[in-house]
């Protein structure tokens, strides 16, 4: 094994936020599998895939999930060997499989602030001249830009940067509609690529796959753009320790992605199981729920979040030794901030679902089902919850945007994620002096905000369509 | 009558929506006229556009993308689809009203009656204050409402149906409309109700002079009521005759169906006359008569050619090439078949009458309880010393209206409800003390059939799994997958299904079919008894004599046992040999079909057999009219529990409970005035 790990130059490092996200995307290809072969499952996404809107929204979150899962592969690179010990080190740092892509953008740190793709320091430093006379000056930055011989080209080289990306953007664009033309095509026998092409153009399809390819061009546009200027400058500036924005921004993704995902997956089997026992049982059971959730919720969240994470952090100080890498420490801290919100956030569903048995349970399959004797959990597996599981879904669909915006509340609050890790709450927080600095350091705030925005209004459009496809109410007359 | 010019005229309407498949012609078509005064009736079973006509008139159309709206409606000569909404809002309350069939979701919850009918009157004619709430007393009592001065500050929960749908004719008439258009008026309610609210509109209607345009489904309610019908099918108007002709001589022959396929004692010894086949989809491109596929009489032509509207006798029109006189022979020959329905099968196979079902002081209290810990506060008597027994191979039948108990007496034999009191012996066991798995091994003895055939099985399931359910959880021995599948096509074949339809889901079939889909899955444990609750209640006509005649010829194979819920009359005289009737969780009267439907004892059952709308006219009946509305279980009055409402009433019966007294043998009423026999 350690052989193998030499060879490749590093070793895996499994945390446990990374081994649940892929066994969610697992949990997810197997749902999808077997929603393609139900045809009366399939139909509410159907009508999913024909809204532009959610299709085009689509795109964007998909691009934020491929980060956010290449950024789930962690990995602790092997040390440069010194001497000739058969004992290979590995770093205290993991890094993932995003960053050995991006490698660029995360070792051209600078001594501090920097503006947007400036090619100066944006504060004022003793600069040693050629005469050996000192004086304050803005100093050149150390990667910015620092192939210009003179600064003042900046202008010419970030345009002729700009179009050689989008040029690079473009062939990618390209390459994926290519690929399209192909796999759809091949799958539809009658219809030839060229008419596709023109009904495609013409937005004749019934699968709005203009909208889907207009997106992706300029998605594919801004990416490829963004890394050739990005290895040369700093599209987003610096921050005090001279970290690049973008790239902070960017690792932001998956803390988002983990925090709005695995919330949902913790609190779901409580949210579930407790909702249908409740509605299905009535009696004691549905007291004892009832009087539960609603103790629970009259807790305010902030304080049971504040008293469990001041808790892990007491624990992790006090056991350091269980813990090889920073990230490990800081994984352990957002899987229990994922815990925590998931048990305080399960009352919404919960109450829904309650609500919706209760309803089921009269009708009248289910006292056919009694009728014949069908054993109680027999009935809650295959009658209940079947009918219950588009509640479940417009649900976790509609949270998931809230539990981002809520980690940026709490790590601003303090009690979020690790200080040590990328967050756009962590962000905000450090940016919470930069506005007050002069002169101001805007752009932190700035790339946190735009990608963050972007996700949460992507995760929203796609669910209000998502919500209206399921909405049993919206499609009665049909 | 033909000098004066027609109220309404709506020529050539045509109402298409725009659906996924292309245009639906909801109303393809239609004219007609109606007359100051009179009650036009509008006939046509679920799905043929009669609401979307009604619709179209109000300009109330639901919010979904027009294909089409073309056509004309003139309302005193002014049209109607030309209007701006700004007028139409004057047109709609002030010259035309609309009542609707549920009454219970057409009145605000939270605005209190006299709220209610007040804001019409403010709208259409300006009152307020003292004078508005005059008149909305004025309205209330009108309708009929029993002490409009205190009525008129309740809320909606606080009436009953037949109340709410009082207060909902109130609100039509506040606006002093010229034509009042009633959209299945009295569906959702109880026949003694539906004889109450027939009875107000028609003096209403006399009063006013206003002309009612009436849409139903019940041939019954046509009779009573109109003056002339007008037949729709398919989105088009196929018949249209004033009453007398309509009845003596129906013309089209899907008129003459539909008449065939309503259940009567007459045609006890037969089974019903069944139409095959399905509406056609109502987005595709009609060529010919609409109906060809499922006529009996059509030929060639038909397929070609539309017909014409062509003249029977006395005003009556029908839309079908054999009235035209070059088919005249064809016609004749129709005519002499029409009346000799061939009898195909003997009649029915009485069953020996062995009893199967015991049922002996059958009660089921449901305990209200209220406040933090529960603390039972009363009861709910749904049931309340109910005695019931049913032969092998017999049908009873349990009459009663909506509220006395009857679904809970079939949900108790099922064992899904508990009951308080009493024995229930099946086949010599005693049910009520079975517990657990025992219970479990008789179950499927007896099994149950639905009235919503949609909300009957998971929409989520597919066929063979729904009908494989019961086998799979009483049956016990796991049968191979293989002989499985032989068994779920066999029972749906046994049902007039096809055994392809096993892999589809309940969403793709139409409610009679999913009705048979419900039956496969009761047969499927081979049950001796099996309770149907309402089955055809939700179905039209013409499908109601498919299940009918389904379930009779099941019964013969098999041998099996009914107990059959209902509240609709007709069918019991065709269907069952005993009947029990219900009232407020008592069986008041007891005895065969013949007994009970022909010379009924107890006042009830006179009743309730008055009331029930009827076809044959000649029959002039009187129509026993029964006060207010059945007593609340939680407090039944004291007493006979019909008391209150009984018009034979003497001081006795509200202090003595009458005990069950034979008439006959098989006969018993439990009627004070009913002496031992």
């Amino acid at each position: 094994m350690s052989e193998l790990y030499a060879w490749l130059g590093g070793k895996p490092l499994f945390l446990w936020t990374d081994m649940l996200i892929w066994l969610l995307v697992a949990v997810i290809v197997l749902g999808v599998s077997y929603t393609r072969r139900r045809p009366h499952l399939l139909e509410p996404w159907h009508r999913v895939a024909k809204s532009r809107l959610a299709m085009g929204s689509l795109v964007v979150l998909l691009v934020y999930v491929v980060i956010g899962l290449l950024d789930s592969l962690h990995y602790r690179p092997a040390l440069e060997q010194s001497d000739q010990s058969e004992e290979v080190h590995y770093a205290v740092e993991a890094l993932t499989a995003l960053d050995w892509m991006v490698g660029g953008l995360r070792e051209s740190g600078e001594k501090s602030y920097s503006a947007p793709l400036a090619t100066h320091l944006y504060v004022r430093e003793m600069v040693g001249e050629s005469g050996g006379e000192v004086r304050r000056d803005y100093p050149r930055l150390k990667s910015g830009g620092a192939h210009l011989q003179n600064p003042q080209q900046r202008a010419a080289d970030l345009v002729e940067n700009s179009i050689v990306g989008g040029a690079k953007g473009l062939l990618l664009w390209l390459g994926i509609a290519l690929l399209l033309v192909l796999l759809l095509t091949r799958k539809r026998q009658q219809i030839s690529p060229r008419r596709w092409v023109v009904e495609v153009a013409r937005g004749e399809t019934a699968t709005p796959w203009r909208t889907i390819l207009l997106v992706t061009a300029v998605v594919s546009l801004l990416l490829m753009a963004a890394i050739q200027v990005g290895v040369k400058y700093h599209i987003l500036g610096t921050d005090k320790v001279g970290q690049d924005v973008f790239y902070q921004a960017v690792k932001s993704i998956r803390t988002g992605l983990v925090i709005g995902t695995l919330t949902t997956l913790i609190m779901l089997p409580f949210a579930i199981l407790l909702g249908i026992m409740a509605g299905y049982f009535r009696g004691w059971i549905d007291d004892m729920i009832q009087y539960t959730y609603t103790t629970l919720n009259s807790i305010p969240g902030v304080l049971l979040i504040a008293a469990a994470i001041l808790m892990i952090h007491v624990y992790i100080d006090t056991n350091a030794a269980l813990f090889e890498t920073t990230e490990e420490r800081a994984d352990l801290r957002l899987l229990f901030l994922c815990i925590i919100l998931g048990v305080t956030s399960w009352t919404g569903l919960c109450r829904l679902l309650r609500g919706e048995t209760l309803k089921l349970r009269e009708m009248d399959y289910i006292t056919a089902a009694h009728a014949f004797g069908v054993k109680n959990i027999r009935i809650i597996i295959r009658h209940i919850l079947p009918n219950v599981m588009h509640v479940v879904l417009i649900s976790v669909v509609l949270d998931f945007s809230g539990l981002v915006l809520a980690e940026a509340v709490l790590s601003y609050v303090g009690v979020g994620v690790d200080p040590t890790m990328y967050s756009w709450g962590n962000m905000i927080n450090g940016a919470r002096l930069e506005m007050a600095r002069e002169p101001v350091v805007w752009w932190t705030l700035l790339a946190s905000f735009l990608f963050m925005f972007t996700m949460v209004l992507a995760a929203n459009l796609f669910s209000d369509v998502v919500r209206e496809a399921f909405d049993p109410r919206v499609h009665k007359g049909e | 009558m033909l000098d004066k010019p027609p109220l309404l005229k709506i020529s050539n309407l045509q109402t298409w929506f725009s659906t996924r498949e292309g245009a639906a012609r909801a109303v393809d078509g239609i004219s007609l006229e109606i007359m100051q005064g009179e009650i036009f009736a509008l006939l046509g079973e679920s799905g043929c556009g009669k609401s979307i006509t009604a619709l179209s008139i109000m300009q109330l159309l639901p919010e979904v993308p027009l294909a089409r709206l073309r056509g004309e409606i003139l309302l005193d000569g002014e049209s109607l689809l030309d209007l701006p909404e700004q007028k139409m809002r004057g047109v709609r309350g002030g010259h035309i009203a609309m009542i609707f069939q549920e009454p219970m979701t057409s009145l605000n919850p939270v605005l209190s009656v006299g709220d209610q009918v007040g804001e019409v009157l403010r709208h259409h004619s300006g009152l307020r204050g003292e004078a508005q709430r005059r008149r909305v007393v004025e309205l209330l009592d009108d309708v009929g409402l029993p002490d409009p001065e205190q009525k008129i500050d309740t809320y909606p929960h606080q009436l009953s149906g037949g109340m709410k749908q009082r207060v909902m004719i109130a609100i039509a008439l506040a606006g002093e409309p010229d034509l009042l258009i009633a959209d299945e008026p009295t569906t959702a309610l109880d026949v003694t109700i539906q004889a109450q609210i027939l009875e107000l509109l028609r003096r209403l209607q006399r009063e006013r002079g206003m002309a009612i345009l009436l849409i139903t489904h019940d041939l019954g309610v046509v009779a009573e009521m109109a003056d002339r019908v007008a037949v729709m099918y398919a989105g088009q108007l196929i018949e249209q005759a004033p009453r007398r002709p309509f009845f003596s001589s129906p013309g089209h022959p899907y008129t003459r169906r539909l008449f065939d396929a309503i259940p009567d004692a007459g045609k006890r010894h037969q089974p019903l006359s069944m139409l095959r086949g399905a509406v056609p989809v109502l987005t595709q491109e009609f060529h010919g008569c609409r109906f060809r596929n499922r006529c009996d009489y059509g030929w060639e032509l038909c397929g070609e050619l539309s017909p014409e509207w062509l003249s029977a006798q006395e005003g009556q029109q029908v839309r079908c090439h054999l009235f035209n006189p070059q088919f005249a022979e064809r016609g004749s020959r129709v005519a002499e078949s029409s009346g000799t329905e061939p009898v195909v099968e003997r009649g029915q196979q009485e069953g020996d009458g062995s009893g199967l079902l015991q049922v002996r002081g059958l009660r089921v209290h449901f305990p209200i309880r209220k406040g933090f810990f529960h603390r039972t506060v009363g009861s709910v008597q749904a049931v309340d010393g109910l005695d019931l027994s049913i032969g092998r191979g017999r049908t009873v039948a349990l009459v009663g209206e909506s509220g006395c108990g009857k679904t809970t007496v079939g949900k108790a034999i099922m064992r899904l409800l508990e009951a308080t009191d009493g024995t229930i012996s099946f086949d010599g066991v005693n049910l009520s003390k079975l517990q657990g798995g025992a219970l479990r091994e008789l179950r499927s003895d007896f099994q149950m059939i639905f009235q919503d055939p949609y909300a009957s099985m998971n929409p989520r399931m597919m066929v063979a799994d729904i009908i494989g359910e019961g086998m799979d959880a009483l049956l016990g021995q796991a049968p191979s997958p293989e002989g499985r599948r032989q068994k779920i096509g066999e029972l749906l074949e046994q049902v007039g299904l096809t055994a392809e339809m096993a892999s589809r889901y309940p969403h793709e079939f139409s409610g009679g079919q999913r009705q048979r889909i419900a039956i496969a899955r009761a047969l499927a444990v081979n049950p001796r008894l099996i309770i149907c609750d309402e089955p055809t209640s939700a179905l039209d006509v013409s499908v109601q004599a498919q299940i009918l005649n389904l379930l009779r010829g099941l019964q013969q194979q098999q041998n099996l046992s009914y107990l059959f819920i209902t509240h609709n009359l007709s069918v019991v005289s065709w269907f069952a040999q005993e009947v029990a009737v219900m009232y407020l969780g008592k069986v008041v009267e007891y005895g065969t079909v013949d007994e009970v439907m022909t010379a009924p004892r107890h006042p009830y059952t006179q009743a309730l057999l008055s009331a029930v709308p009827t076809i044959d006219r000649e029959t002039q009946r009187e129509v026993i009219r029964l006060e207010g509305d059945q007593g609340s279980p939680i407090n039944p009055p004291s007493g006979c529990p019909f008391h209150p409402r009984c018009p034979q009433a003497m001081e006795r019966c509200s202090s003595e409970l009458p005990d069950s007294r034979q008439i006959s043998e098989t006969h018993s009423a439990s009627c004070l005035l009913v002496t031992n026999g």
